[in-house]
Formats: structure tokens, C-alpha cells, sequence
């Protein structure tokens, strides 16, 4: 998480909010030994001081104006990213990525802006903008401040994606702007864990739970993913998982397996279904990225066909678990986007 | 309370010979600040591009005009459409050719500009990146001194949930010309069936696009989506109950209209 590039790209010099795990640098040392060392310490500043205050009060006042050579001293040291070359209308996150509100569209149950994002043409092809979505409010004329609901991106849609935002009874033309309040930092991991112990699924439908030697694995600070017991019966095997932790912002998405094992080693596979299913996949361009979520639910199948198809049942059988985990977490931030006058509005309803 | 003479009278001399040090040492303060710009000293253009000259920024692509060309009275204009938006993300089907999506933004009417009048001409449709115009016998490519993008699209991409209550006939409208209405609910023994209706505009420009919007049930209990024929899908639930609203995910990528005239740079056509 430490080399993530848009933790640099949109840290402003004059940002005093303590970004996530940079807290401790700003902590006293404990004290060290007795001895003299603040005595030496505490004098020198006493010294510097007492220096500082006579020099002020005779000579600093009647020092000579200061005379610059602003007009003929120039620096082509950069202070600030390159905002001035963006194509116009772009806010600059960083100094690789510019945004524009392209469109709002405010419809009963949920408004979006939608927005075009760029990079810099000098951006090698195998580099990454470093954004990874955000958390963002939208600015309305009377002060309130709206949260987002999730972001909605798409590859067959390169470069744009929208924020939906709850509707609370104001209009397109309340918005003043919309403002990037925190970036995303993805990261993912596969993880894996046996049934604690051997079990037999009976027969005749009576549903039976086995435990994960291991239900709670650490994603991040304040993010632990939690997985609740797996309900199994012949024909069908449950489970849940759940964020948990302080960080009440992180979601994850979980992709899980099954793995049931007999006695000799054969392998019963299960099929996998879960709360967002990607079926849509199979007649579209692409597919759309899934928000992070903070619980999720999980079914298996066995996986033979047939409608009567069932799990190894009255046999002794072992079973490991595995997931690909992907999750977010956020780091403060704040980027204020304008809405300029060229932005398509569409209200429904 | 015990004060160490030796290391007291150390601290204050090495605290004034630095305070002295800094005062006779440090850069003037006002200089600084004054001498400190933004803009290089030989005025070249300092840190990223965005885009080179004779590219024309609209949404996350550029616009760069290749050619324009006179014949018997037709106008010629050429042009590519480049993307500069950052890496997607997600997952791109492909089609036979290995062709993908493309780049989210497409021309479609355009504008010349003379001395004398406009003349406008509209693109075939998304995949056509060439525009013809029907212009005066007289017309001159030195006439030109302007050409204006007057209307185009873009690709937006929305994902959300929707309720929908499970009453054949209900419709929502989900944007400007596109709705999604419960055409029949039929649970059965061990399972419901919905069919669903997409219905969204039909428009000659995007003839080329496949169906724009997806829809799939929320929760493991979804076991299957089929697309129906003109425009639709049956959605299949594990079970016959009827969940009250049902709880679905729209997906979409469908073309926005934006009328607003853009200015193209026309310095690389090489005009007379």
C-alpha cells in the first residue's frame, strides 16, 4: 500500500490531514536516559532566542528594504503540476490525470455525473493514471453536501465513469460541484483455509455446519473479512462473509471456491454463485466494475448436471475453502470539480 | 532542582553563534518568494503534454483531422478519433476480428466554416471516420476558415440497483428514451421466470451497436440471464417465491448525445 502512486499524486503540500499509517511520524520520542541532554537542548534554544530578540530589536527594523531581482530571476523549478497546460476544462488529480463533468443525470431514485478523465500523451501505454475511484460529495448551492453511493466505470467506455448520489429533493441546477473527497488504494490477495475437521453430509437433507480453521483474515488497517461457517446439506452448501473493523469506508469483493475432497482423494468441485452474478457477460462488450461491498453471500452448487445432483453424502469428506479478495480502502483527500456551463443535464421524472 | 552549569553555558553559546548563522547565511526571504514561478525562464512549456498541436480535446479523446478534399462539388473531410484516457479497467470482450470497444467518443454532425457561409454534413454512423459535404461549385479548400463539431456522443457508463415491483406492465425509465418495463412474472414449482423488456431509442447513427443495456438479478439465488428477441431478457430465480420489489443491477454503456459546437484545430490540413 506504501507505493501507491496516487497517495503522491494527490497529496498537496499544504494538506495537514494525516493520511493513513503517516500518523506516527508526527509522535513524540519517548525520552531517552537522564543526563544533561536537555539541558544542553533547552539552552541552545534559550541562546538562539535571546540572539533572535536582540537582533530584532536593534538592527532588524532599520535593516535596508529588501531589494529582490524578482524581475530579472527566473526559475524553471515547477511548485505546482502542470494545471495551466491541461486541455480546458480539466481539474488536475495529480499531475497524470485530468477530470471534466460531462453530464448530470437527476432521475427519482438516483442522480450520476458523469465525467471524462485524460492523461498527459507523454504517459507510456504500460503506466497507469494511479486512480483508482474515490469517495466524493456533491457540493449544492445552499451548502449541503451529498455523499456517493458507488462509481460506475466500464472498458468499453475508456476514460469516463459516473458517481451516483442518493436524490434528496434538489435539482440539476443546485449542484455547484462535485468534490473528490477521499481516493481509493485497491489491492488483492487469493486466500485459503481448510474445514477444521472431517464431516459427512447426511443423506437425507438434514443440514449440517462446518467451521474455517481460519474465518478472519487482515486486508488492512481496520479491514478484516470475516467468514461465517459453511451450512452444508446434499444438494446445497452456504456461507456469508462480512467487512469488518473501524474502517467503516473499505468494501471488498470476494470471488469464492469450494473444494469438497473424499477419502481417496477424488475432488468434488462446486459451482460458485453469488450476490452479483456476471451472467450479463455473455452478451455484452465487457463487463462493468463491481463496487466493493461490505457483506456478501454465497451459495455452491454440486456441480454435475443434472437436477438431481447432490454432494458425496455418508462419506467422510475434507473440504478447503479459497477466495480472491479484492479490496478498497481510502485515503483523505480533497479535489474540488466544478460544474462548468457546457455540462448535458437530463431530469427524468 | 539542579541546573548543569557547564552544559547551560555551552547550550546558550552554540544557541547564538546558530541564530547568527542563520541570520548572516539565509537567502533573502521576499526574493524567494518573488523569484519563484511557475513558468520557465526561456518561456518553453514545462512538465506533460496533454496533447499535441493540431489535436482537438473532446471528452477523453482527441479529434485530429487528417485531410479535407474537394471533388465535383463534395467535400472530403477525414479524421481519427485517438484515446487518451487512462488504462481501463474491467474486462473487454473482444470480437472475431480482436477488435475491441473502442475509444468512448464519436463525431457525427460537423460544420465548414468560409468566409461567405457554413455548410453542414452529418457522419454515416459510429465506425465511419470520414464525413462528406455537398458545397458550392466555387468552393476552394483556401475558403475554409473554419471547421466546427457541432454534435457528437460519448459513452457513459452507469451500474446501479433498481426496485422493481413484480406487476406485469410496470415500467421505469431509466434515462431519455430508454426504459425497462416487467413484461411477465411467472413464478413456477421450483422457480421464477421474468421477461423483461429493454426499450431504447432506435438511431440509425448507432445501428452498429449491439444491445446497450444489461440487466441481471441481485443475489445468489439468479440462476441465468437469456436475451430475448427484439429487446428483452428472461431472468431466471431459484424458487417460486416472488420477491417484493425485485432488486436488479442495470449495466450500461450507451451513447450520449452532446449537442455543443467545438471548434476543431485545422492547423494540420494544410490549408491554403
Amino acid at each position: 500500500m506504501a507505493d501507491d502512486p496516487l497517495r503522491d499524486l494527490l497529496s498537496s503540500p499544504l494538506e495537514t490531514t494525516p493520511r493513513r499509517g503517516g500518523g506516527e511520524q508526527h509522535q513524540p520520542r519517548p525520552p531517552r536516559g537522564g543526563g544533561q541532554g536537555p539541558w544542553l537542548v533547552a539552552s541552545i534554544i534559550v541562546g538562539a532566542l535571546a540572539f533572535l530578540g536582540g537582533y530584532v530589536v536593534v538592527g532588524g527594523e532599520e535593516a535596508p528594504p529588501t531589494t529582490t531581482a524578482a524581475s530579472t530571476t527566473t526559475t524553471t523549478t515547477m511548485v505546482a503540476p502542470p494545471v495551466g497546460l491541461l486541455p480546458d476544462g480539466y481539474t488536475a488529480l495529480g499531475d497524470r490525470l485530468g477530470v471534466k463533468v460531462e453530464r448530470i443525470l437527476v432521475r427519482t431514485d438516483a442522480v450520476f455525473v458523469s465525467l471524462s478523465s485524460v492523461v498527459p500523451n507523454t504517459l507510456a501505454p504500460a503506466e497507469s493514471s494511479g486512480f483508482q475511484g474515490g469517495l466524493w460529495t456533491l457540493v449544492l448551492a445552499d451548502g449541503r453536501q451529498i455523499g456517493s453511493v458507488q462509481e460506475s466505470s466500464d472498458a468499453s467506455a475508456p476514460g469516463f465513469f459516473s458517481v451516483q448520489f442518493p436524490p434528496d429533493g434538489y435539482s440539476a441546477a443546485d449542484i455547484t460541484g462535485i468534490a473528490l473527497q477521499a481516493v481509493a488504494q485497491r489491492s488483492a490477495e487469493d486466500i485459503s483455509a481448510e474445514i477444521e475437521a472431517p464431516f459427512t453430509i447426511p443423506a437425507d437433507g438434514t443440514p449440517i455446519t462446518a467451521t474455517l480453521a481460519q474465518s478472519t483474515f487482515f486486508l488492512d488497517a481496520g479491514v478484516n473479512l470475516v467468514f461465517s461457517d459453511v451450512t452444508l446439506t446434499a444438494s446445497r452448501a452456504e456461507m456469508s462473509w462480512t467487512v469488518e473493523g473501524p474502517d467503516e469506508d473499505a468494501g471488498a469483493i470476494v470471488y469464492p471456491y469450494l473444494e469438497l475432497e473424499m477419502e481417496d482423494g477424488t475432488i468434488e468441485a462446486a459451482q460458485v454463485r453469488t450476490d452479483d452474478p456476471t451472467f450479463g457477460f455473455f452478451f455484452a462488450q465487457s463487463v462493468s466494475t463491481r463496487p466493493t461491498v461490505r457483506a456478501g453471500s454465497i451459495l455452491y452448487d454440486p456441480i454435475d448436471p443434472g437436477p438431481t445432483a447432490t454432494f458425496p453424502t455418508d462419506v467422510p469428506l475434507r473440504a478447503r475453502f479459497f477466495a480472491s479478495v479484492s479490496w478498497a480502502v481510502y485515503s483523505p483527500d480533497k479535489v474540488m470539480i466544478p460544474i462548468g456551463e457546457d455540462v448535458v443535464v437530463t431530469e427524468l421524472g | 532542582m539542579r541546573v548543569p552549569i557547564a552544559a547551560t553555558t555551552t547550550g546558550l553559546v552554540l544557541g547564538a553563534g546558530l541564530a547568527l548563522a542563520g541570520v548572516t547565511l539565509a537567502p533573502d526571504t521576499a526574493a524567494t518568494i518573488d523569484s519563484t514561478t511557475t513558468v520557465a525562464a526561456s518561456g518553453e512549456r514545462v512538465g506533460p503534454t496533454w496533447h499535441d498541436e493540431h489535436e482537438t480535446v473532446v471528452g477523453s479523446s482527441v479529434i485530429v483531422l487528417e485531410s479535407l478534399t474537394v471533388d465535383d462539388a463534395e467535400a472530403l473531410l477525414v479524421y481519427e478519433v485517438l484515446t487518451i484516457a487512462p488504462r481501463a479497467g474491467g474486462i473487454v470482450i473482444l470480437d472475431e476480428t480482436g477488435a475491441g470497444p473502442g475509444v468512448g467518443v464519436t463525431p457525427e454532425t460537423w460544420v465548414i466554416e468560409t468566409a461567405d457561409g457554413e455548410y453542414e454534413a452529418s457522419g454515416r454512423n459510429t465506425d465511419v471516420h470520414e464525413v462528406r459535404f455537398e458545397v458550392d461549385d466555387q468552393f476552394t479548400l483556401s475558403d475554409v476558415t473554419g471547421i466546427r463539431l457541432t454534435r457528437y456522443r460519448m459513452r457513459m457508463p452507469y451500474s446501479y440497483t433498481v426496485e422493481v415491483p413484480p406487476e406485469t406492465g410496470h415500467v421505469i425509465t431509466i434515462d431519455d428514451g430508454y426504459t425497462i418495463s416487467v413484461d411477465s412474472v411467472i413464478p413456477q414449482t421450483t422457480s421464477l421466470v421474468l421477461h423483461l423488456g429493454l426499450e431504447h431509442p432506435h438511431d440509425l447513427f448507432l445501428s452498429s451497436d449491439p444491445d446497450p443495456v444489461r440487466v441481471t438479478g441481485v443475489g445468489p439465488e439468479w440462476l441465468s440471464a437469456t436475451p430475448r428477441l427484439p429487446s428483452g431478457v428472461a431472468l431466471t430465480r431459484e424458487g417460486p417465491d416472488v420477491p417484493d420489489p425485485l432488486l436488479l443491477r442495470v449495466s450500461s454503456t450507451y451513447w450520449i448525445t452532446l449537442d455543443r459546437p467545438i471548434d476543431m484545430n485545422i492547423g494540420g490540413l494544410g490549408l491554403g
